[in-house]
């Protein structure tokens, strides 16, 4: 997983303006080979959310997964056949006992129920989360926020979606900015409303960039900005003052992976 | 390669988990047919078999969310479980598993067949998501993780084909969109609320009010003011 935007979409970007997708402002996006595993469905669940979240803001990387899902839908679909040829070798299908008898003792879903589940998933009344329409992979997440403090103006909510990556809402205020930190592994980021930015550059609305062990940055934000960030490792804190903040911050790491 | 793969899973396949021996190499494809229980439930006629077999996926999918019919079911079980059961093989590599995915699969097609949607794509399409949703939260369960967001939230079913609607915009809706949002903002609050029932939720003047437990014509006026403001707002702005 290689950062920001892969050569063929920078291609894409730049030969063919004309292009509505191409003209799409969000401006940075995961690399290829993340968007194939993420049609594969080969990370795991926290870089899976993030990835879909960003899929449904940009519709450059939303048609790339598709093709990416036409393929495996090829071969899933050659299958058939196959499985008649192997079913036939052997001389009889696979045995799934009284499955289809169990199931169908089950009651089934109504297109209103299923619907009225939908909509009382929509919505968070959150305190920094108001009136903006999340992406469907977060929507669940984002129903119960417990929101800390980490530093003037900026606050964290992390998500227990799985065992292997640190999830969080990141919301920093107009005119806040973070402490300056570093990190251990790579941090995804995804910006969900308002504008970022740090010494490499200003991110917007739908803007999926990457920052790893190498880059020390500082975020901040003029109009204030909410963020969904994916991370493998905690972050470090590299200046002054703010490395008081690391074993708090490594112990709400700890915290984060550990809640159910 | 993937041929070979493939042919040489039925012996896996067909192992049973009962102890009873039961795949002696004399028995023919028709006993061991019957003994299945969907077909048990469809054999008294021929012809309605033959009924079931000659339907397309998306109207034996279309019979079981209408009306829960089994046999369609059943049907529907014939052409996709041993698809089900070997993509299962081939991504957990654990035959308990792949079992626990047809059979996780198949009760995701009966219990919400009523959510598929022929216009968002075939049946065939719909299944396979299912079917590595279901891989996907089977192999977090297997490891103990908190499933608070399934994979139909992260891959929907159905929308493989077009997007959501909301974010399908093009530039300059984005960048105005995000400006309105901006904009709404700074509107009175009683402004902001049938604003957003109108133009966000999109719901028709008669919900709106009727949601907002104010009377017609004041939403009507409401919605006026606040979009006269709202024009204002953005004029200053520029």
């Amino acid at each position: 997983m290689k950062m920001k935007i892969s050569p063929e979409q920078e291609s894409q970007e730049s030969q063919e303006p004309r292009e509505a997708v191409a003209q799409h402002p969000i401006q940075h996006h995961p690399a290829d080979d993340m968007l194939e595993s993420f049609a594969r469905r080969e990370m795991p669940a926290g870089m899976s959310v993030i990835v879909s979240a960003h899929i449904e803001m940009c519709a450059l990387c939303r048609a790339r997964v598709r093709e990416f899902e036409a393929r495996e839908m090829r071969e899933w679909s050659g299958a058939p056949e196959l499985a008649r040829m192997a079913a036939h070798i052997d001389g009889e299908e696979v045995d799934f006992g009284g499955m289809i008898e169990r199931i169908t003792t089950l009651p089934r879903q109504g297109a209103e129920a299923a619907a009225a589940r939908e909509a009382s998933a929509a919505g968070p009344q959150d305190r920094f989360i108001k009136d903006l329409r999340l992406p469907r992979a977060l929507r669940r997440a984002a129903t119960r926020l417990r929101w800390t403090r980490l530093a003037e103006g900026i606050h964290q909510a992390v998500v227990p979606i799985d065992g292997e990556t640190r999830c969080e809402f990141i919301h920093i205020a107009a005119g806040a900015a973070t402490p300056a930190h570093s990190h251990y592994g790579r941090e995804h980021t995804l910006v969900l409303q308002g504008r970022f930015h740090d010494e490499l550059g200003s991110y917007g609305n739908g803007d999926f960039l990457l920052r790893n062990a190498s880059h020390e940055h500082q975020p901040a934000s003029d109009e204030g900005c909410l963020s969904f960030a994916v991370l493998d490792q905690p972050l470090r804190f590299t200046r002054g003052l703010s490395r008081l903040l690391n074993p708090i911050n490594r112990l709400r790491f700890r915290a984060g992976l550990g809640s159910r | 390669m993937e041929m070979l793969l493939m042919i040489d899973l039925p012996p896996l396949a067909t192992a049973p988990r009962r102890a009873a021996p039961r795949s002696a190499p004399d028995r023919g494809g028709a006993a061991a047919n019957t003994r299945k229980p969907g077909n048990r439930e469809m054999a008294p006629s021929s012809s309605r078999w033959d009924h079931w077999e000659s339907m397309s996926n998306e109207e034996l999918l279309g019979a079981v969310s209408h009306s829960g019919d089994r046999a369609a079911f059943a049907q529907l079980f014939k052409r996709y479980s041993t698809r089900i059961y070997q993509t299962g093989l081939k991504l957990t590599r654990n035959e308990q598993l792949s079992r626990d995915l047809v059979q996780e699969t198949m009760i995701t097609v009966w219990r919400k067949a009523s959510l598929f949607d022929l216009d968002r794509g075939s049946a065939d399409n719909w299944i396979f998501t299912m079917t590595r949703n279901r891989c996907f939260d089977l192999l977090r369960k297997a490891k103990r993780q908190p499933i608070l967001i399934g994979a139909d939230d992260i891959w929907p079913p159905g929308e493989a084909v077009d997007a959501a609607p909301q974010w399908e915009d093009p530039a300059e809706q984005s960048v105005l969109m995000s400006r309105i949002e901006r904009l709404l903002e700074r509107l009175p609050a009683v402004q902001k609320a049938v604003i957003n029932q109108v133009y966000v939720l999109d719901s028709t003047h008669e919900e709106a009010a009727r949601r907002l437990g104010i009377p017609l014509g004041t939403l009507k006026s409401r919605l006026r003011l606040g979009l006269d403001k709202l024009r204002y707002l953005a004029g200053a702005e520029e």
